[in-house]
């Protein structure tokens, strides 16, 4: 993880390391931090690919106010990743488009 | 869910909205977006300007930690909801209601809201401008202050208001490089002294530039920019910078949904950012039950937030009868007071014109006899200088500052230099001061005056100018002047190690040694003392320690 | 180069087909959201719409102030079908 070791200032609290999956490799972040930083500390930066264009999208304001950062998050599209706590054993995956309903998840809450 | 007061927003201006309705026994429920209380206080690394009966001198991180403090103990009468957005707002059952983490959906029936929700980052069209790697600022603030995460190997900023300077220097502190800011307009927007910090570190400045491209095909690998004229059209080069981020701060826009949605009377005022609520003096919109703090209210300062705050709690608690009518009145003018301070000096000279846009007295008004926006007496003479515009001390300016020879070369311990050619409301300097010789302020956005005379050299105002702006230098030694000088960056540097000396355009012009490191305030603001060439003592303005090995 | 600008991130509108539909009559936020889709993607024009206004007040040589920025509804944010409905049939059993 890119991680700031030594800060003039800040003494940083991490806390519990957890192993979670992005795109089928298995990483490494911080429990209740939010997904996007994990990924980023993980060297990932692109989160989606847009509809039409397919672009490559990454988070842009992470205060969870421009929708910039979705990401699938066990199945859930459109979850957006600079809010959302880290779990252990997240399964999160590169949002293409709007995001597709998966069979389970159609029938379930989403 | 019922309860006398909603506050949406959990930042400097909501936190004190709530601790101030609570402080008269109202019920009070704050929601707020994030996963902590604080709001954009949690990433402020750098010391607050402003008074220090307040919190100047003190680190935005310090003050969310003491707010939030005090909002948990007030536990009975305060409820918090983190990761809940206020999501709509309906008028005829007014009722808001909110999400909590996208797993909880609950409505709220307030008997008043202070809408305290703060600003979004603006976004800037040129080519690529979605790229991965091009991030707003308070992104960029988040991943390193609050997580920890290196947001890039070498970042550009756009825009040198005050945010861009401030985060410029905090990535500085992270260990990240910074290839430079880009600024459309011809001098600094923000501090001066904010500015002269990153100068004197080796950060340049383009003014008079725009970023038109950013390059990459998956993420930012480098921006292309081009200077600007009068009219704002290209001309000249274009320019190409290796980074791998694109950082940008180029202004926050007010978050104004739910007053829209709630029918206050909204104006458009450049001077506040965006659009923003008409209120009366204690911060209650057109609509009756609603009250506006904070960015929300207009971009500004967090110190000038946390008064808004107070004011619309205090109102709020009137409103409900929980306050007599003469305290009210008597508090309203203290806060009104504070506020007019803060917004005395020459940056602030926008905001004082942005609010009487969009103040509207109320009735009672006539009785309180408060003075509005009052204009700083202190006359602003408009430096047009090309390095002064970019936070660099022109050589013809240097003499102003610069103590009366005779004395100063024979005081041992050296005398005070400040560099501090603007005026900002602060006063650290000299409430830091034991022997009165930085000499009171009449008005806090008067610059520091100096009685040489009592000067001890102690540097303590070194320490605790949260503009980094105080410097001491001892002339009494026969080669070397030996300059006392704050350092907040990484690796302190050890007694007797040589360092590379900076001048104010972050030039390395000597190498130093250093002969001792104090931490007079324990708050990790270290004064370096080290000594120099007596000939460049009116030069050197920073230091930076070699790489170990 | 406009048509290489992305102004609204969520519906992926660049500043040339702004542009263009503004030149062509199409001068207030709402006709250009029905057209374009402006401003109607998850962040509700929260990045978009005073870029947007800037270019209408440019082109039609009118003051910003004096420009209807649209109507503003809610949710401010999306929410997940499957909560309102939560929501729903839990107010049915109360």
């Amino acid at each position: 993880m890119q991680l700031i070791e030594h800060h003039p200032i800040l003494q940083y609290q991490h806390g519990k390391k957890v192993k979670f999956i992005f795109d089928g490799q298995e990483m490494e972040g911080f429990e209740g931090e939010p997904i996007a930083a994990a990924l980023h500390a993980n060297g990932v930066r692109i989160l989606s690919y847009t509809e039409k264009y397919k672009r490559p999208r990454g988070f842009f304001c992470a205060i969870g106010k421009c929708s910039s950062c979705f990401v699938v998050v066990n199945g859930i599209p459109n979850v957006r990743s600079c809010i959302t706590p880290l779990e252990e054993g997240m399964v999160i995956e590169t949002q293409r488009g709007h995001g597709t309903f998966h069979k389970e998840v159609q029938d379930g809450e989403h | 869910m019922n309860t006398d007061l909603l506050v949406i927003g959990g930042g400097p201006a909501g936190l004190c909205a709530a601790l101030e309705a609570s402080s008269f026994g109202c019920k009070v429920v704050i929601v707020d977006e994030s996963l902590s209380l604080g709001g954009q206080l949690i990433k402020q690394t750098h010391k607050f300007f402003g008074s220090s009966k307040e919190f100047a001198g003190t680190r935005g991180i310090e003050i969310a930690r003491l707010l939030t403090q005090e909002i948990m103990n007030k536990k009975d009468n305060i409820e918090v909801f983190l990761n809940t957005t206020a999501v709509g707002y309906y008028a005829d059952e007014k009722t808001v209601t909110c999400m909590k983490s996208e797993q909880d959906f609950f409505s709220v029936n307030p008997k008043k809201i202070v809408i305290a929700t703060g600003a979004l980052e603006k976004l800037l069209p040129f080519v690529g401008n979605d790229l991965p790697g091009v991030y707003g600022a308070g992104a960029v603030q988040t991943l390193m202050n609050v997580y920890g995460v290196v947001p890039g190997k070498r970042v550009l900023m756009i825009g040198a208001g005050n945010i861009g300077l401030i985060v410029t220097y905090q990535l500085l502190q992270a260990g990240v490089d910074v290839a430079g800011i880009v600024e459309y307009a011809p001098r600094i927007g923000g501090y001066w002294v904010h500015a002269a910090k990153i100068r004197r570190l080796g950060v340049p400045i383009y003014l008079r530039h725009t970023i038109k491209k950013a390059l990459g095909s998956s993420w930012v690998e480098g921006a292309i920019i081009q200077a600007v004229n009068e009219k704002g059209e290209w001309y000249g080069e274009e320019k190409r910078i290796d980074c791998d981020v694109i950082c940008l701060a180029v202004g926050l826009s007010p978050t104004c949904e739910l007053l829209w949605q709630a029918g206050c009377e909204m104006n458009y005022v450049p001077e506040l950012s965006g659009y923003v609520p008409k209120r009366d003096e204690t911060m209650r919109t057109t609509h009756p039950d609603i009250w506006v703090a904070g960015d929300a209210s207009g971009i500004e300062e967090a110190s000038s937030a946390m008064i808004e705050g107070k004011i619309a709690g205090l109102s709020v608690a009137h409103s409900l009868g929980r306050v007599d009518d003469s305290s009210f009145k008597n508090k309203l003018g203290e806060y009104w007071q504070e506020l007019d301070l803060l917004r005395g000096g020459e940056t602030a000279a926008k905001i004082r014109n942005g609010v009487k846009k969009v103040l509207v007295k109320s009735s009672e008004d006539s009785s309180m006899n408060i003075q509005y926006c009052a204009q700083s007496k202190s006359q602003v003479q408009v430096i047009q200088d090309q390095d002064f515009c970019s936070g660099v001390l022109p050589e013809k300016m240097v003499e102003s500052i610069t103590p009366p020879l005779e004395l100063w070369s024979r005081k041992k311990g050296g005398l005070v230099v400040i560099e501090c050619p603007q005026s900002i409301p602060c006063d650290p300097c000299h409430t830091s001061c034991p022997t009165g010789a930085i000499l009171p302020f009449k008005n806090i956005n008067d610059l520091p005056k100096i009685d040489y005379s009592k000067c001890s050299g102690c540097a303590l105002c070194v320490a605790s100018c949260p503009g980094l702006a105080c410097f001491v230098i001892d002339l009494t030694e026969d080669e070397k002047a030996a300059i006392k000088l704050p350092y907040e960056m990484f690796p302190r540097p050890n007694i007797g190690e040589e360092v590379e000396c900076l001048n104010r355009k972050g030039e390395v012009v000597a190498i130093g040694k250093v002969i001792r490191v104090q931490e007079p305030r324990k708050d990790k603001t270290v004064v370096v003392h080290v000594t120099v060439p007596k000939e460049l003592a009116m030069q050197i303005r920073a230091i930076r320690v070699m790489k170990h090995g | 180069m406009d048509e290489e600008i992305i102004v609204c991130r969520c519906e992926e509108v660049t500043l040339k087909e702004i542009r263009d539909a503004i030149r062509s009559g199409h001068t207030t936020i709402g006709e250009l959201k029905r057209l374009l889709r402006v401003g109607m993607g998850p962040c509700q024009g929260r990045g978009c719409r005073e870029i947007i206004l800037r270019e209408i007040s440019q082109i039609t040589k009118t003051p910003f102030e004096k420009l209807n920025p649209g109507r503003f509804r809610p949710p401010v944010k999306p929410i997940p079908m499957g909560l309102l409905k939560q929501k729903v049939s839990q107010e049915r059993s109360d």
